[in-house]
């Protein structure tokens, strides 16, 4: 009996054991993280590798934890499955590349998994990021990038050469950018395509590739520059284990592709605002380094004739948008052409022309001293303002003669010429502006002019819509004469109700007042109805037989009050109003013409 | 009753507004005047800005406005207010060749497509907004009052007549409807150069810049002082609201 109940015991805990195992069979999950070196540079990238391993299977991804300050990129998993002893153990590697953002010390991970509710985490790694290491020691590798600006502290608006050069002692192939920076707060403008030259470091070729763009600032303060981010395929060569006895060396050297990823530095600026401090009135906005120059067609003319000055800044530096010198001299009208603007994008940055015709218009003769025009800009250089001038001219302006048009008319033919020529326009200008005394105001609509004109507006086809009901209704008198008095029957009864009294003439008069009613309603002479007629001819109208009951018990009992004499006390005779009252609103309620 | 006197009261208060004369108002424009014949232009844009801010609405002043903008170089500013006076003036070609001309010296150039005909039909209604109202409820009153008279007394001259009514109604009716549709903000780039930002805040990416006298339409505007633009071309952007003008 006792072995019975240790051997039942014993089942039950080997029943509880197994269920243990595989309630803990959950919690046999291993992830491991791994990284191929804990100290690098900025410009290095590490490989990281998450390995999961369990009894489970999970279709989940990990989560990388303390990876804020690398920018992280997957590049690729694997997955494994086994049954030993009936158990199946899965294991999955998840590999990354991680780039630092910034240099110092950093704690990589736990990587984290999610399976069936459960997060498991793995271990952490200290890595230690070193700032950009010095050429000598870019130049052990076979492939780097380099970023550089020509100016670290310009100017807001001044020209900066931004240069990005790819250096390769190896043959690469498929190179592209797998992200280009943005330029945030910048101006850019392409310079030119990509350059190619050879250029020896240390004694050893290398193979440079060169971009160069122009970049303006536009706004001062701090401003970085992110970096470039290249994936290039080195070819590499090695040699075969087992060399062919047969073929020379260069058929024992098979060829592989290693892509390598490269990142350049970030660059950083520091934009400064241009000084107050000696700042002309008309700044121009120009920054760099410009000359102006102009030109007058003729020195010569008569009144409402018209010569051109043609203006050209010419100079290094924002000339897109920088403002020529407006003019305005006293004795002349001047008329402004749309300016055209010259680019010349150099090495050296971009050159640029800008050419702006004026038409001079004199208004009176007389000998004009043209004063020189002045271009303000700013010189980064000498960290000031500068003024460039044009020469001075001296234009001599006479009186058109009197008789012009009509010595010209004595000389054209009199029939109207073929020779038609197109008007050539010199100049444009505003039309004047608009004079005059009057409101101000009385163009402009306010919400609640626009809100009352709305509904008056809207008001019109509601008007018609009560016309239409209007009309209907006119037109059911017309063709029904006992239209109007069915539906007054209702008014009337109430009026004749107010005044019924509670006299003895209480029941023949309260009789009588249905009997009218129902005359009306029904369109017939009520005052002969008797209780009877009254039920028969409310039977056809749908009433329904209760009500007609009703009405032919209340005329009996007014018939009976009427001529049966009695005593009736004042309840009975209120009650009789009541049920009256009450008759008539059913009444109007279900009869139905 | 109580509606109709309501109706009497607000219309008799609208016909008071409408002729009470505001003499500092047309003084201001006048002195304005002086100042721009003069070619004081800073002077002139004083004197307009402050009859803007009394309350002065009318085609004249956004036009005179815009026009000392214009001498000032402020192209930005320029094309709003001629923009402005177009919407009360439609009629007038001096509003629009300064416009015309204005829009010359932008800078940018924006792509558009071939403009539809509806748009088109839009740009060429040669009345302004007060006009199109009153015109609907001039041809509204005509039309319905011709119909509730049919309703009454059967006359073939009065079918006519209100066929050859309808067609103004229904016309006035959709050019009401049109303007309405298409009343929508719109704005102007007055600084040199700005940048368009892919959302509210100088942190986030400069999509595109532009530059003064730029149009574009509004979308929204939010409480940070950012606005959300969008160009013919269909680039929309956050940009400053401190960059430009709009309506």
């Amino acid at each position: 009996m006792v072995k019975r109940q240790m051997r039942n015991l014993h089942s039950v805990f080997l029943f509880f054991m197994i269920f243990f195992m595989a309630s803990l069979s959950v919690f046999g999950m291993e992830i491991t993280l791994h990284l191929d070196k804990n100290e690098l540079t900025q410009e290095d990238q590490l490989e990281l590798q998450v390995s999961i391993e369990g009894d489970e299977d999970f279709n989940s991804f990990p989560k990388l934890r303390g990876t804020e300050d690398f920018e992280v990129q997957s590049s690729g998993s694997s997955s494994q499955m086994s049954i030993i002893n009936g158990v199946a153990q899965s294991k999955k590697i998840f590999q990354f590349i991680l780039m630092p953002k910034k240099a110092g010390t950093f704690t990589v991970g736990p990587a984290e998994i999610e399976v069936d509710g459960k997060v498991f985490h793995s271990n952490e790694e200290i890595v230690k990021v070193s700032k950009s290491q010095s050429n000598k020691q870019e130049t052990n590798r076979p492939v780097f990038i380099e970023t550089s600006v020509s100016n670290k502290e310009p100017y807001v608006n001044e020209q900066v050469i931004f240069t990005f050069k790819l250096f390769s002692r190896v043959q690469i192939t498929n190179a592209s950018f797998e992200k280009l920076p943005e330029f945030k707060g910048l101006w850019k403008e392409d310079l030119q395509g990509e350059k190619e030259y050879e250029t020896v470091i240390n004694g050893v070729p290398w193979q440079v590739t060169e971009i160069k763009y122009a970049i303006f600032p536009s706004e001062e303060g701090k401003m970085t520059i992110e970096p470039f981010q290249l994936v290039a395929s080195v070819v590499t060569t090695e040699r075969r284990n087992n060399p062919s006895p047969f073929f020379d060396s260069f058929f024992n050297m098979s060829r592989r592709l290693q892509q390598v990823r490269l990142r350049s530095n970030p660059v950083e600026l520091n934009v400064k605002p241009l000084p107050n401090e000696g700042k002309p009135i008309n700044f121009s906005g120009l920054v760099g380094n410009f000359s102006i120059r102009s030109e007058l067609s003729k020195n010569s003319l008569q009144v409402g004739e018209s010569a051109t000055l043609t203006l050209q800044a010419e100079g290094n530096g924002n000339i897109r948008d920088g403002k020529l010198p407006d003019i305005q001299w006293d004795g002349f009208k001047i008329y402004d052409d749309r300016p055209e603007l010259n680019l010349r994008k150099t090495d050296k940055g971009i050159m640029g022309l800008k050419t702006i015709k004026k038409a001079l218009v004199p208004l009176r003769p007389g000998s004009f001293q043209i004063p020189p025009i002045a271009l303000s800009y700013f010189e980064p250089q000498s960290h000031s303002y500068k003024i460039t001038e044009t020469q001075g001219f001296s234009l001599n302006v006479v009186q058109a003669p009197q008789d012009d048009r009509e010595s010209l008319s004595l000389t054209s033919p009199a029939s109207p010429s073929n020779l038609k020529k197109d008007i050539q326009v010199v100049g444009e200008d505003l039309m004047p502006i608009m004079r005059g005394n009057g409101d101000l105001t009385n163009e402009s609509m306010e919400i609640r002019e626009k809100g009352i004109l709305l509904f008056l507006i809207f008001l019109q086809p509601v008007l018609y819509l009560l016309g239409i009901v209007l009309r209907k209704r006119r037109e059911k008198i017309f063709q029904d004469k006992g239209y109007w008095q069915r539906e007054k029957a209702y008014k009337k009864f109430k009026s004749d109700f107010q005044s019924l009294d509670q006299e003895d003439t209480l029941f023949g008069n309260a009789s009588g007042l249905l009997k009218v009613y129902l005359g009306d309603k029904l369109n017939l002479d009520g005052k002969a109805l008797t209780p009877m007629d009254a039920s028969r001819k409310l039977i056809p109208y749908k009433v329904s037989s209760e009500l007609v009951k009703e009405v032919e018990e209340f005329l009996k009992t007014c018939e009976a009050g009427q001529y049966g004499g009695g005593p009736w006390g004042p309840q009975e005779k209120k009650k009789i109003k009541e049920n009256l009252l009450t008759i008539v609103k059913k009444l109007e309620k279900e009869v139905r013409v | 009753m109580k509606i109709l006197l309501f109706l009497i009261l607000t219309l008799s208060g609208i016909s008071f507004n409408l002729s009470a004369g505001d003499p500092p108002l047309n003084s201001l424009f006048q002195q304005g005047n002086e100042a721009y014949e003069k070619g004081n232009y800073l002077q002139a844009l004083t004197h307009y800005e402050q009859a803007l801010k009394k309350g002065g609405k009318s085609g004249k002043l956004h036009y005179n406005l815009g026009s000392a903008y214009f001498r000032l170089g402020r192209i930005g500013e320029a094309i709003f207010h001629f923009r402005k006076a177009k919407d009360y003036l439609p009629r007038n070609p001096d509003v629009s060749f300064n416009l015309q001309y204005a829009r010359k010296k932008a800078i940018d150039r924006i792509k558009t497509e071939k403009k539809g005909w509806l748009d088109i039909f839009i740009e060429q209604i040669p009345l302004n907004q007060k006009e199109v109202y009153y015109f609907f409820l001039f041809s509204s009153v005509l039309f319905w009052g011709i119909c509730i008279s049919l309703l009454f007394k059967k006359n073939e001259a009065l079918r006519w007549m209100r066929l050859f009514f309808a067609l103004p109604f229904l016309a006035s009716f959709i050019v009401w409807g049109l303007q309405l549709a298409n009343n929508g903000d719109f704005g102007v780039i007055k600084i040199n150069q700005t940048g368009v930002y892919s959302a509210i805040g100088k942190d986030n990416v400069v999509l595109f810049y532009l530059h003064s006298g730029t149009e574009f339409g509004v979308e929204e505007k939010s409480e940070d002082k950012w606005i959300k633009i969008v160009l013919q071309d269909g680039k929309k952007g956050w940009i400053r609201e401190d960059a430009v003008i709009v309506n």
